[in-house]
């Protein structure tokens, strides 16, 4: 429960999310089905702001809620960016930011929808336009997002490789590796000295305890 | 807002030698027996336009607070829920959508004009197969014990005569661990938030329903109404002594509006 946000602003702020996502997957109809059948809950926490959704599926799309009376099979928190980042790639949790509590199985279930999701943009857009300018219009957004996408993911590769190549402020991966592999040799090769070390010690220690006994024996 | 049609039942003890009970019509004391058909009179005249109202006085926010009632009442498919004083079938709706085909929804007022309309509206939407309508006086509920997993009144309680006898008919019409949850206009919980409230409701309030409805007067009577009920505290402790558990309740847009709860026990 969000015991310190006006339910009438955690409310607003649900009814906005429902309705955004439930007008795509109209647009969706398999999805749709796959969601109508999940019916437990979904406990989505944000640790700043403070605000916790609830959601599951119902055969009009997905119901968001900001107060749930039924039970929480699955909870996932985090902060806003670490779970937007989980719904981009819902591949592993590890070093996601986002902890866990409860059922694998039901995030799963919902990881799959979204990797399976397959909103008819060029329908949902002539909707609006029509069904002439629609899909040209259509193809004209979706080919500019996918254009700016690449651009971005090339920009990045890019700034990338000049300070590492260029500027050489940051060394390479490959150095980075060889340089880790050198450490691990001196760490391995200083654990064996390590190890003959004490080995010589021991019997050295075995040799002198051993003559003792030999002088006392002598000496008797 | 509702549409009950009772009078409180104070007794006005200056007047002792005559025996009428008064009670109060938002700021004017009148007889018990005026009242119900004051308030009548009230829904009769803004059933029509009551959504267009609804929408313009509090900006569409009465949304949020009937979403945030549908999320606290925990309803799921197979319940039987009641709304009371239901109005125009805001709520009956989205229980309807709740409850599935398995469950029942009563969609209840106790004046003609706002069910018809609710009815009107329901029919519409393409709600046919699981809420039926029904006009009934929320202080004698014409159901049998432990009925209902729900029963909610939004915007009703203020307007019923006998709120004690009211709450306890709720409370028998409820399955043991159902729920009642009450919206209702309440106390603001900020000094400011509270002068900026009074002067929206006694000024802005009636020149909006003379404008739309011609019809200042019940939209007065709305704002003294809302000022005459118990705050939030006192409301919590008479669900308690009418037998309810586990009472409490939310404060909306900071005390503006408050939804509470109680469970029978």
């Amino acid at each position: 429960m969000n015991a310190t946000v006006d339910p009438s602003i955690s409310a607003a702020i649900t009814a906005s999310i429902e309705s955004v996502i439930n007008t795509a997957l109209r647009y969706d109809p398999a999805s749709l089905q796959k969601i109508a059948a999940i019916n437990d809950v979904l406990a989505i926490a944000s640790t700043t702001p403070a605000l916790t959704l609830y959601c599951h599926g119902t055969r009009d799309g997905v119901r968001i809620m900001s107060h749930c009376e039924a039970p929480t099979v699955t909870h996932l928190s985090g902060t806003p960016l670490a779970l937007i980042s989980l719904l981009k790639k819902p591949t592993t949790l590890a070093n996601s930011g986002v902890e866990l509590a409860g059922s694998v199985g039901l995030l799963q279930r919902w990881q799959v929808i979204l990797n399976e999701l397959d909103i008819d943009w060029e329908d949902a857009i002539s909707s609006v336009l029509g069904d002439i300018a629609g899909p040209v219009a259509a193809k004209t957004i979706l080919g500019g997002l996918n254009w700016s996408k690449h651009q971005g993911d090339e920009q990045i590769r890019l700034f990338k490789e000049y300070i590492t190549e260029e500027l050489k402020v940051t060394p390479s991966k490959t150095e980075l590796n060889i340089f880790n592999d050198a450490v691990s040799d001196i760490k391995m090769d200083a654990e064996r000295l390590q190890a003959r070390f004490f080995q010589l010690l021991n019997t050295q220690t075995k040799n002198t305890g051993t003559s003792d006994k030999t002088n006392n024996k002598d000496a008797v | 807002m509702s549409t009950t049609e009772q009078a409180d039942t104070s007794v006005d003890n200056n007047t002792a030698a005559d025996s009428s009970q008064k009670t109060h019509f938002g700021f004017e004391e009148v007889r018990v027996e005026d009242k119900a058909e004051r308030v009548a009179s009230v829904f009769h005249s803004v059933a029509g336009k009551y959504d267009l109202m609804n929408d313009l006085m509090s900006g569409g926010v009465h949304r949020l607070w009937k979403r945030f009632t549908i999320e606290v009442s925990g309803v799921r498919p197979g319940h039987k829920v009641l709304d009371i004083a239901g109005g125009t079938g805001d709520l009956a709706y989205k229980f309807s959508t709740l409850v599935g085909d398995t469950g029942q929804v009563v969609l209840s007022d106790i004046n003609s004009s706002m069910l018809n309309v609710g009815r009107d509206r329901l029919i519409d939407r393409g709600v046919n197969n699981n809420v039926q309508y029904a006009q009934l006086d929320a202080q004698f509920l014409p159901f049998a014990n432990d009925t209902f997993d729900c029963v909610t009144i939004a915007f009703g309680l203020r307007n019923v005569t006998d709120k004690d006898l009211a709450l306890r008919s709720i409370l028998r019409v409820l399955k043991p661990g159902g729920r009642l949850l009450v919206l209702e206009f309440s106390k603001p919980q900020n000094s400011l938030l509270e002068k900026v409230y009074d002067q929206y409701s006694f000024r802005l309030l009636p020149l909006m329903g003379k404008l739309i409805t011609n019809d200042a007067d019940s939209y007065r009577y709305l704002a003294e109404s809302i000022r005459m009920h118990p705050d939030q505290e006192t409301l919590k402790s008479m669900m308690a002594e009418a037998g309810f558990a586990n009472t409490e309740f939310y404060n909306l847009t900071g005390g503006v509006v408050a939804l509470h709860k109680g469970i029978k026990p």
